[in-house]
């Protein structure tokens, strides 16, 4: 258990410390205190801490570059690590409606009603972009593999 | 559409400037929508000190009336804790942690746009209380229960609070998972994370703070909106709920809150020195210890903030409160150590810095001080306490945001600010901070109770408090020099160039402002000071001969050959 | 080293001097301790400002004499790191111990002396004496004043009806928060004989500023007969048994 924890890498060793301490001080706390509200804020702090080093450690089979100390990197800037989206209002849509179901909740249910155009309307921009985004993704790493390779999307230079 | 379209069809129409900045995803614009909306908040809630001050200036009310009084001190701490503090903090790492790593962007760029939004709208929202008959929130910034039961303010300004604050904890929620997903996954090859640069890594650790202690506060907000209006009684003990519940669920946020908006500011002279001293940051990874260790016990010691209750646990509260001066102090001793033999250049940001330790210092003991028990019997909710809490916040977030907007506005713009008026900005606020908070510390010493509209002459507090009174309105005219600077500045031809202090991280391997993209080529990166290492490649010089120490890297790899 | 030795004596003289001039004179057995310690603490907090100033203000003049060119790029030290970690941890654990030491002395429990409830609401207080029947109330346009013999402890039952309040005699170096359906309680013990003005300390609403009240230290004698001619003519002495629950309007000066 010790040992595969010291071959995690930082990023999961991170959240595996914070996880660790939680948990004592939760323990800690309750025995010198026994106050339940504070326990379980603290508890719930090492649960949610261990969740994610649990998940990232799972996730680590993929390792990105920037884990090797080896890949130094540097040369012309070809960020393929995600695709970067264009201008989009569906932030500000949802957004709004989000704020005006909110104000619904001081002046009445009506307004969450209102609210809910603003956020479809944002809602489906965003999944529709985001499923294109995948697409093009999906498209251009396959044109990598084929050596084409795919142009980096900071090509404005 | 396809990937690499979007940077060509913004060249080639070219939107009306307003939906630019409306539909932007861009992680850039978005820092600085949310720097400028932050700093808004903060001069509106500066301006309601201002008339808080000129209230207290002298016993007897004349200004404003009780019931105002107590609206402006609840509205000017919730703006500059939850929208100013923290989003300033947000504003700086959204432009530089992206361009620190070596991405294009951040994680979710969308998600990013909708956290702006919902933090304007918070704190529109909160504000527009004011605007109802009943007027803001006077419930205080933490909004104890049970005052803000419905029972006892049922005024729609303080539901107006609760929904703004519950959109701007969403919005922070969702900024920190952007931030962990950004660094974590987004980093460019060869940036692993004992080579990132510090204020990264103490985004990185603000972002975990604000994941775990952020909900506590949702929780609560939800508590008392169900409290108020759908016939709960989490916290009315007359009808078996618990008026100390909700102290638990504020400050289990409430208090890593003070360190969310202190440790990116941290971060911030983290940078400062090591450029200004042209020297490494001294102890990088003791300094990212100390960083971790300050946010793991800040998650330990919220009930300091209620040891007056008599009904909470004192000596864990107590030494927890107290451990955290240990990496605190580490932290200063290491910024005095990376000046400590280097060739300092006094410029403005890098006095903001030091300005900072010596600022700092005096919040950090006071802290030591009412971490103890006994003494915060005497201390607590008076202006003892209040003089603390500015010193601590203005110390960290004020003192080194403006040391950050000076040392990043050439990078936001291409553009210098005015080194003279940087100079005249930083010695009012030297000066009238001092004139501000120190006659405080005393009159809380003396037992001045925070949050009174009042006092009696019988008291003798006039003098002093009118001294407070002239030191805050030395801070509002301190800040006109900035706004011109700024000004003039934005006016002005881009002169700076790409690197003008002579950097150490990504970010001034680019060009200012930055393209859409960010960059056009990385240095390779061997150290957490990419961009040095190039520069002293560049000039022909051997790490070697000046002391460059190699690059340890993670445990277990290749040391040396990475080092070359 | 004698030279620390009287270093030592002139830092904890000079907290002294501060201790006394920044805090109220304790009027308290209790106040009295927390006084001390206080004095401790000031004591370090100078001692650790001026290392902080004093090393700050060093390293910034050193750096007129530096050469042009790149400094030494010295990247850390693993034994100065270790003194700046270990010497604030001995301090803070020390002061901790200090603490723990007052605070047993602080909410010591004394026997003998006089019970005392007390009730805070908007904006007023009740004072019973449980013994005797005795009650005070009182509202910001005629704070109540209680009365309680000097040597004493006086035991302390404090409660709220509405909303939190707190109960802050500057004088006492002392506070506790009154929270409605939590009940707390505590001791003072007052030594010299006076009048202590108080107030409420923890916001509690739109007349949270007048919510005052103080406190009237005689001697035995005179507190016998005091609370006599308060039992007999409640009137005479102040309001009996105000209502908590009444909803005030007082007029704020």
């Amino acid at each position: 258990m010790i040992e595969r924890l010291r071959r995690q890498p930082e990023e999961v060793l991170f959240f595996a410390r914070s996880a660790a301490f939680a948990l004592v001080v939760a323990t800690v706390y309750w025995f010198v205190s026994y106050e339940p509200a504070g326990t379980t804020l603290l508890g719930l702090f090492g649960v949610a801490s261990a969740f994610a080093a649990i998940l990232l450690a799972r996730g680590q089979r993929r390792a990105a570059p920037a884990t090797d100390p080896e890949a130094i990197g540097g040369g012309p800037f070809a960020d393929e690590s995600g695709r970067v989206p264009t201008q989009t209002f569906a932030p500000l849509q949802v957004g709004s409606g989000l704020a005006i179901a909110g104000l619904g909740l001081v002046f009445g249910p009506w307004l969450i009603l209102a609210a809910l155009l603003p956020i479809a309307l944002g809602a489906v921009t965003w999944l529709g972009s985001v499923g294109a985004e995948l697409e093009a993704t999906e498209h251009s790493d396959t044109a990598l593999a084929d050596g084409m390779a795919g142009l980096p999307p900071s090509v404005d230079g | 559409m396809s990937a690499s379209a979007p940077a060509v069809a913004i060249r080639r129409t070219e939107p009306p400037a307003l939906v630019a900045w409306l539909a932007t995803t861009d992680h850039k614009r978005i820092g600085v929508l949310y720097m400028v909306t932050a700093f808004g908040f903060f001069l509106l809630a500066g301006l309601m000190a201002m008339v808080m001050r000129s209230e207290l200036a002298q016993p007897g009310q004349q200004i404003v009336s009780a019931q105002t009084y107590d609206q402006l001190f609840t509205i000017h701490g919730t703006l500059m804790m939850l929208f100013f503090a923290t989003p300033l903090a947000i504003g700086f790492a959204n432009y530089i942690v992206p361009l620190q790593i070596g991405a294009a962007d951040m994680a979710f760029p969308r998600l990013n746009a909708l956290s702006y939004w919902l933090f304007l709208f918070g704190g529109v929202i909160v504000l527009l209380g004011f605007l109802t008959t009943s007027g803001a929130a006077d419930i205080g910034w933490t909004g104890y229960a049970p005052l803000s039961e419905v029972r006892y303010s049922a005024n729609v300004g303080v539901d107006l609070w609760i929904v703004g604050l519950a959109l701007s904890g969403a919005s922070s929620i969702m900024g920190a998972v952007n931030f962990i997903a950004t660094i974590y996954a987004r980093r460019a090859p060869g940036m692993t994370m004992f080579r990132m640069p510090i204020f990264t890594w103490n985004m990185l650790v603000t972002a975990t703070m604000i994941l775990f202690a952020f909900p506590a506060i949702t929780g609560a907000l939800a508590l008392l909106y169900i409290d108020r209006h759908l016939g709960g009684s989490f916290f009315d003990a007359s009808r078996g709920g618990d008026p100390i519940i909700y102290q638990h669920l504020f400050w289990f946020f409430g208090h890593p809150e003070v360190y969310i908006v202190a440790i990116p500011f941290f971060g911030i002279v983290s940078e400062i020195f090591p450029v200004f001293s042209r020297k490494p940051l001294f102890g990088y990874r003791l300094v990212i210890l100390a960083t971790i260790l300050i946010a793991g016990l800040s998650m330990t010691v919220w009930a300091h903030h209620m040891f007056t209750t008599g009904r909470v646990n004192l000596p864990f509260f107590s030494i927890m409160s107290l451990l955290i001066a240990v990496p605190t102090g580490i932290k200063i001793f290491n910024w005095i150590a990376t000046m400590w033999g280097g060739r300092l250049s006094l410029r403005v940001p890098m006095l903001w810095a030091i300005g900072l330790i010596y600022v700092f210092t005096i919040g950090g003991i006071t802290g030591v001080i009412v971490a103890s028990p006994p003494l915060d019997y005497q201390f607590q909710d008076t202006y003892f306490v209040v003089a603390h809490l500015h010193n601590v916040i203005i110390g960290s977030t004020v003192f080194a945001g403006f040391a950050g907007i000076y040392y990043w506005f050439p990078k936001f713009t291409g553009r210098f600010l005015s080194e003279r008026l940087g100079r005249l900005h930083f010695a009012a606020w030297m000066v009238g901070f001092a004139l501000t908070f120190v006659p405080q510390y005393q009159l809380g010493a003396e037992g001045m109770p925070r949050r009174i509209v009042d006092y009696a002459v019988s008291t003798g507090w006039g003098a002093l408090n009118l001294l407070s009174t002239l030191g805050a309105f030395l801070l509002g005219l301190g800040t006109i020099p900035f706004l011109v600077a700024v000004a003039l500045a934005l006016r002005g031809p881009a002169t700076a160039g790409d690197d003008p202090w002579g950097g150490n991280s990504l970010e001034w391997a680019t060009s200012s402002p930055p393209p859409h993209h960010n960059f056009r080529r990385l240095p390779p990166i061997r150290s957490e000071r990419p961009v040095f290492d190039e520069r002293l490649a560049r000039a022909g010089i051997d790490p070697a001969a000046v002391g460059v120490e190699p690059d340890v890297g993670p445990p277990g790899a290749g040391a040396a050959d990475v080092a070359e | 080293m004698p030279s620390l030795a009287v270093r030592r004596t002139m830092f904890l003289a000079l907290a002294a001097l501060i201790a006394n001039g920044c805090l109220p004179v304790p009027a308290t057995q209790q106040g009295r301790q927390i006084a001390d310690l206080y004095g401790i603490f000031a004591a370090g907090s100078i001692v650790v400002a001026g290392i902080v100033w004093v090393a700050a203000s060093v390293a910034l003049l050193r750096s007129r004499r530096a050469k042009e060119g790149l400094p030494r790029q010295v990247s850390g030290n693993l034994v100065v790191e270790g003194i700046w970690t270990a010497i604030p941890l001995v301090t803070v654990l020390a002061l901790f111990a200090l603490t723990v030491a007052t605070l047993s002395g602080v909410d010591a429990r004394g026997s003998g002396g006089v019970s005392l409830h007390v009730t805070a609401f908007r904006w007023g207080w009740t004072f019973t004496y449980p013994d005797s029947g005795v009650a005070i109330s009182g509202l910001p346009e005629s704070p109540p004043e209680i009365v309680v013999p000097v040597g004493e402890p006086v035991h302390v039952t404090l409660d709220a009806t509405d909303v939190n309040h707190a109960f802050f005699v500057p004088r006492f170096l002392f506070k506790r928060d009154a929270i409605p359906g939590r009940p707390t309680t505590f001791d003072f013990l007052v030594q010299e004989a006076g009048t202590y003005p108080g107030a409420c300390a923890e916001y509690c609403g739109v007349f949270h500023a007048a919510m005052t009240f103080s406190v009237r230290a005689v001697s035995r004698p005179e507190f016998d007969s005091w609370l006599a001619s308060a039992r007999s003519s409640p009137s005479a002495a102040a309001s009996a048994g105000g209502s908590p629950s009444a909803s005030p309007s007082p007029s704020v000066p």
